[in-house]
């Protein structure tokens, strides 16, 4: 070929980790593969799951077609209400201090919460690692900066609370400290109440923006009300921050890109500049959300019986989960393994945070076909009665192969 | 603490002046009402004093999605169907792909460049594994990506856009750290495009330039090249060394048919293949064609030199996604999956139904031009116009006219948007533009 690209500069990108894992996974013949790798909620039977209020909610929504029109571009106020009442609950919700944009689920409101707070001149984060690794790159991506410190010690398998007061007590006034309010991705590690309220009062006292991910609203307690404490604490206190919510895991709507983000803006005359900012800049990114997962959260969040069954769903789920992890750690003890292992039932909602190594990892997908993510995360949903054993028989050979 | 409570205490002499301040946001929005066209709040205005206006006659042609003649809605039946089949067999919602699934980019590629089997070129495109297709946020979406790809890769910061073009095509280039400048392209007191100039403006351009072509039906004029036009027009590109970015945002509303509609496409993979063009960029949705607007379905596609290129192409828009939104939703892809799909036989079903809709369009055009009073302006302008609107020529002053006497809401460029016009108001239609010409 004698043209050259204008595209020669480009290299080929490695695909996201967890990508590589899953098409790995995909290729695997072994009839005993487990995939507990990425962040999606399985069922009993290890196959998907469609949450039964979402199943109603689509019935409903195909009887009463609304068709396919462009809806708002701050999305569809239906949705926006349920969204603000599931996060801030009944009261917050309806005083008027929130900002709310309808986005292209978790990683778009991220996105828009960071666009958005650069607008408004803020580009310094601070985040606690580990941490979902989409964090980074996406606060790079808008041209912030982000300094990390210590969520978690490996040595207590717990959260690392020394590190978070002195990087609250030492960051400069106006920075944005990311928090994830449940179920910590992928730490599964969570702040008790005691500790969101030392970060509350640092937080005020030193002139902190929070920007609390809200992804897992409900699969740490089993109760959505709950797992939003943080978010209502934080409200009560008279703090300025920002929210960006998932319905993704809550509701199973992963695909449909369900979400939203608000600002809190407790002086209620500047909430329409931070609303006209937020339809502004997400005008020239992508104009509309899309509609179809709204409408079936909105349906679900506007029937009291759909509402009924919805927290009857999350309760379940997280049910299984706690007995997965009871199992689990049933079985560890059973097999002498060497290494403490009930952080197991200490973590909360998906994932397990196994301290597993790497290298115990890649001999866990080599000669096990058991496929976690290398960083040790393992999904506990990808866990049942089928394979628990198989896979501690596997996580059993490789601590003692390797350590 | 943000600067909304540091504003309530400007007596206070310590007030930070490095953060920016909210109305800082409100500059900007203002600077984006100047771009030529009506931006989006401007629209969403009209629709409201619309919505107030208590005359029965009242007209809205501020519109930009299809309406029937009753002036409702629709929901193309063929798409309707296909939801029938979604929602009997969805048993799952889990994500899709960071750029779609595979099926959806096969149907996009099969669709759109190889004309459903019938175009050699781009069917040996897709063989070689040269064509990148990503699924997207709809046509906004897909101009975002391909403008932050841009940016990125490429070696141009230029982005030559018609004069007019659609509002937003300027605030998504720029957001996305481009530098759009127009190119001419029509000639408002002419009602006509402005060829000469189009070229001469094109001539004039640093070479390696991106330029922004609609494929069909140009958004707002309506007015499209020629074939022998575009032979002048990629002659020139070809020349300066610029890359072709192509919207197509209305495939189907020039003929009715969409595989009629991608003339341009079919030039540029033959091109392509004929190695005289190294590149392209197309950007495409199916909210008008598919009536799927609220579901975002949409998809970019770059064609490349290799099946090598195409694979670091590839791993650069996932990597430029996952940041964005991770991957983009899948009610609006299924559907077209499921039309697209053989076993399911709709895809006849859907050509019929934008047939239907396109025929309406074409037939209101007529009648509102046969009700025009032709002594007091030349309106044949209209009858070379294709796609959802009319571009009238009328002055701002004219539509505000309109809008004040005859409660006949549309956007100040003199955009009329056909959908809000039907049998029962094409004559009130008529009669007040004739009397507004007049004055």
């Amino acid at each position: 070929m004698t043209v050259t690209s204008k595209f020669n500069q480009l290299v080929r990108e490695e695909p996201d980790p967890i990508v590589k894992t899953m098409s790995l996974y995909a290729q695997d013949p072994s009839p005993n593969k487990v995939d507990v790798s990425i962040g999606v909620y399985k069922s009993e039977s290890g196959g998907p799951y469609l949450f039964p209020c979402v199943a109603e909610a689509k019935k409903i929504l195909a009887a009463n077609d609304p068709g396919h029109n462009y809806t708002n571009m701050q999305g569809i106020p239906e949705f926006l209400e349920g969204a603000r009442r599931a996060a801030f609950g009944e009261k917050y919700a309806s005083e008027g201090k929130l900002a709310s944009l309808q986005t292209i689920s978790g990683t778009g409101a991220l996105h828009m919460a960071f666009l958005f707070l650069r607008e408004a001149g803020y580009t310094n984060y601070y985040l606690g690692v580990p941490s979902w690794s989409n964090y980074v790159s996406m606060v790079e991506h808008v041209g912030g900066k982000v300094t990390t410190f210590n969520h978690y010690r490996e040595d207590t398998k717990d959260v690392d609370f020394d590190s978070v007061v002195a990087t609250l007590e030492s960051a400069p006034a106006d920075s944005v400290f990311i928090f994830q309010t449940c179920c910590h991705n992928p730490t599964g590690a969570d702040y008790t109440q005691e500790q969101w309220t030392k970060i509350a009062e640092l937080v005020k006292q030193r002139s902190i923006i929070p920007l609390l991910d809200t992804a897992y609203q409900g699969f740490s307690s089993g109760d959505k009300e709950k797992d939003a404490w943080a978010i209502r604490h934080f409200y009560e206190l008279g703090i300025e921050f920002v929210v960006s919510q998932s319905f993704s895991k809550n509701l199973g709507l992963y695909g449909e890109r369900v979400g939203a983000m608000h600002a809190v803006v407790q002086d209620k005359e500047f909430v329409p500049n931070a609303q006209s900012t937020l339809v502004a800049l997400f005008r020239s990114e992508c104009s509309f959300a899309p509609a179809f997962g709204a409408r079936v959260a909105s349906i679900v969040f506007q029937s009291p019986e759909l509402q009924k069954v919805w927290r009857e769903d999350v309760a379940n789920i997280t049910k299984r989960l706690k007995s997965v992890r009871q199992k689990v750690l049933e079985r560890l003890t059973k097999l002498q393994t060497p290494g403490t292992w009930d952080n197991v039932i200490k973590q909360e909602g998906l994932f397990w945070y196994s301290g597993l190594t790497p290298a115990q990892n890649d001999r866990l997908i080599s000669k096990h076909s058991v496929y976690s993510t290398s960083i040790g995360r393992v999904n506990i949903a990808g866990l049942s009665d089928a394979n628990i054993n198989y896979f501690c028989d596997a996580v059993d050979e490789v601590v003692r192969a390797i350590n | 603490m943000y600067r909304t409570s540091l504003l309530k205490q400007t007596a206070r002499p310590s007030v930070r002046v490095s953060t920016r301040q909210f109305s800082v946001l409100n500059n900007q929005v203002r600077k984006w009402s100047e771009i030529p066209l009506a931006p989006p709040d401007k629209i969403l205005g009209i629709s409201e004093a619309y919505n107030k206006d208590a005359n029965t006659s009242k007209i809205n042609l501020g519109v930009g999605a299809y309406r029937d003649n009753s002036g409702k809605p629709i929901i193309f039946p063929s798409v309707k169907e296909a939801e029938k089949i979604l929602l009997a067999s969805e048993v799952e919602k889990e994500y899709t792909g960071i750029t779609g699934s595979k099926k959806f980019q096969n149907a996009v590629k099969g669709f759109v460049f190889n004309n459903s089997g019938k175009d050699v070129n781009g069917q040996q495109l897709i063989e070689q594994n040269r064509i990148v297709t990503a699924q997207t946020i709809s046509g906004t979406g897909s101009l975002r990506v391909i403008g932050d790809f841009l940016n990125r890769f490429y070696t141009n910061k230029k982005l030559l856009v018609p004069k007019p073009t659609w509002a937003n095509h300027v605030a998504v280039f720029k957001d996305a750290g481009l530098e759009p400048e127009f190119y001419a392209y029509y000639e408002t007191s002419k009602n006509d495009l402005d060829f000469a100039n189009l070229k001469k403006s094109l001539s004039s351009q640093p070479d390696g330039s991106i330029v922004l072509l609609h494929a069909c039906c140009h958004n707002p004029t309506g007015m499209d090249l020629t074939p022998e036009q575009w032979e002048e027009v990629l002659a020139i590109v070809q020349e300066k060394n610029f890359y072709p970015l192509v919207d197509m945002a209305y495939q189907g509303f020039a003929s009715g048919n969409p595989y009629k509609d991608i003339g341009l496409i079919r030039r540029l993979n033959e091109l392509v293949v004929q190695n005289k063009l190294k590149s392209y960029a197309l950007c495409q949705s199916f909210a008008k064609n598919m009536g799927l607007y609220g579901e975002r379905t949409g998809s970019i596609s770059i064609i490349t030199e290799s099946a090598e290129a195409s694979q670091a192409i590839e791993s650069q828009l996932k990597k430029l996604i996952r940041p964005i939104y991770s991957s983009p939703p899948i009610h609006g892809s299924k559907i077209v999956e499921i039309i697209f799909d053989e076993q399911h036989n709709l895809l006849n079903s859907w050509l019929q139904d934008l047939d239907k809709v396109v025929g309406r369009l074409n037939t209101v055009r007529s009648k509102l031009y046969e009700n025009l009073d032709k002594s007091s302006y030349n309106w044949d302008h209209l009858l070379k116009q294709r796609g959802m609107f009319v571009y009238t020529g009328l002055s701002a002053e004219q539509v505000i006219k309109l809008r004040n006497d005859y409660s006949v809401y549309a956007t100040e460029d003199g955009r009329f948007s056909i959908s809000g016009i039907n049998d029962n108001n094409v004559e009130y239609l008529a009669n007040a533009i004739n009397e507004v010409v007049k004055q």
